[in-house]
Order: C-alpha cells, then structure tokens, then sequence
C-alpha cells in the first residue's frame, strides 16, 4: 500500500488487488462474528473500563457496549469497501486505520500471540499451518506503519 | 474533617459554601478521576502514540513520553479530570483497540 498526502488535505491510496482481497474477506468475517456477538476472540476489543468494581463495570458496559460495537463494525465496513476509495480525508483514513487495527488485535488472538516477539512464534515455521495467517498478522502491522507515518510523517 | 482540605478549599475560593459541601469538593479536586493506559504486546508502539495525539492533542514528544511508559512500567496515566470525562476518555481509547481503565486517584 502506497499512501500519498495530496491538496486539500486529502490523501491518494495505491493499494494493490491482493491486499483489497484480504482486507476485504477479514473485515467482512470480523463483522460477522462481532455481529453475532458470541466469540471470545473478540473479547479484546471490548474490554473493562473498572477494573476493581463489577458494577460500575457493568453499568459502563450497559452504556457504551452497542455504540464501542457499532464502532468497530464501521471502522471494519470502510476497510472492507476499501477499494471504492481512491481518495480520502484524514478523517477516513484514521477510521480505516482503526478498522486494521482491530483485525490486528482478533488475529493476535486467534494466532495465541501474546509477547512483542512474535518472530518466535511457533507460526512464523512456513510448514505451521497458520503460517499465512501470521503473514497477514505482519502485514496489518505494515500497513498500519504506513498510515500512521502518512498521517503524521 | 481534614484540616488541610478545608484550607485548600478556601484556597479555592470555596469559603462561602458550607462546611459538609466545601469538603466535597475539596475531595473531589484532590481525588480526580485518572485514565490508565496498559501494556498490551499487540499494538504498536508508534500506533500508541498516534493515537494520545489524535485523542488528547499532546505534542509528539509528550505522546512519545507516555507511550515509553506505558511500554516500560506496564502502564501509565494519560488523563485526568471528572468521572464522566474519564469514562469518555476510556471509551475513545476502547474505539481505538487501547487497553485503558479508570480509578479515583
């Protein structure tokens, strides 16, 4: 992905077709499964606000559960309709940003990683069978980079 | 009643109103409601601080400073205030896939 500031405040976004392809088919299956809200790899986006009160807790959650969810679904359906932009505000792109991160998060989940070198996992052995998967984990990352220094160079 | 909140109450120009309500909000200026931003391995560092900077309008350097906190002592507090405006605060930081939660001082 190539991310090019341009007049106006806009931002030009090359993104090659494999890359729509993923981003497209793993925000369409994250939308899913946040929308059948049932799956505990998603549990990391939606996490406590009170650590040490369950009730506040609760009461936090009964207030802001549906909007942190419709959120999310929206940062994933701009991600995932990603190739109708060619260009886009600042606006946009922190949005379609936040949608790749939250892929990032639910992959790292799935992929069990949980340490900052994920280098050692088990899945970067190109004969594991999540390899790919742990491929696509990398390039979220990549892409995030991108953007952020795009953003904020 | 605590004699030193009295006093910082009045430093604030909060002598006119009754002893019980004074000390209220002597408690409530000196015990504000704090967000904590935690170490998860996932996000990226540069990713932290992007978004402190986005959310709360810190400079890169300050951003850059509690991001490094957060990565080196496992958490760190990025803002303070009422309970309402840290419940917001937490709430942004949730949309934007951040560990955050938020206590009395």
């Amino acid at each position: 992905m190539v991310i090019t500031p341009i007049d106006n405040g806009l931002f030009k976004i090359d993104i090659p077709d494999w890359q729509i392809q993923i981003f497209h088919n793993l925000a369409e299956e994250l939308q899913a499964i946040i929308s059948d809200g049932n799956n505990h790899l998603t549990s990391r986006l939606f996490p406590v606000a009170y650590q040490s009160d369950t009730s506040a807790n609760a009461e936090y959650e009964s207030l802001t559960h549906d909007d942190l969810r419709q959120s999310h679904l929206s940062s994933l359906k701009l991600l995932a309709e990603i190739s109708t932009y060619s260009e886009v505000s600042e606006k946009l792109l922190i949005e379609i940003m936040q949608g790749i991160n939250i892929l990032r998060l639910v992959l790292a989940a799935r992929l069990e990683i949980d340490d900052e070198e994920s280098e050692n996992s088990p899945q970067a052995s190109e004969d594991h069978p999540d390899h790919n998967l742990w491929l696509i984990f990398h390039l979220l990352g990549e892409t995030l980079s991108i953007i952020i220094d795009s953003i904020n160079p | 009643m605590n004699r030193e909140t009295t006093t910082r109450g009045d430093t604030l120009g909060t002598s006119t109103i009754s002893p019980d309500v004074e000390t209220t909000k002597s408690i409530d200026i000196q015990n504000p409601w704090v967000v904590i931003v935690w170490n998860d391995p996932i996000n990226l560092m540069s990713y932290v601080s992007f978004v402190f900077q986005k959310l709360f309008g810190y400079s890169k350097e300050k951003a850059n400073k509690l991001m490094l906190e957060v990565h080196n002592n496992g958490r760190a507090v990025v803002s303070t205030g009422s309970r309402e405006k840290a419940e917001f605060d937490v709430f942004l930081l949730h949309k934007h896939g951040l560990w955050a939660t938020l206590q009395q001082d």
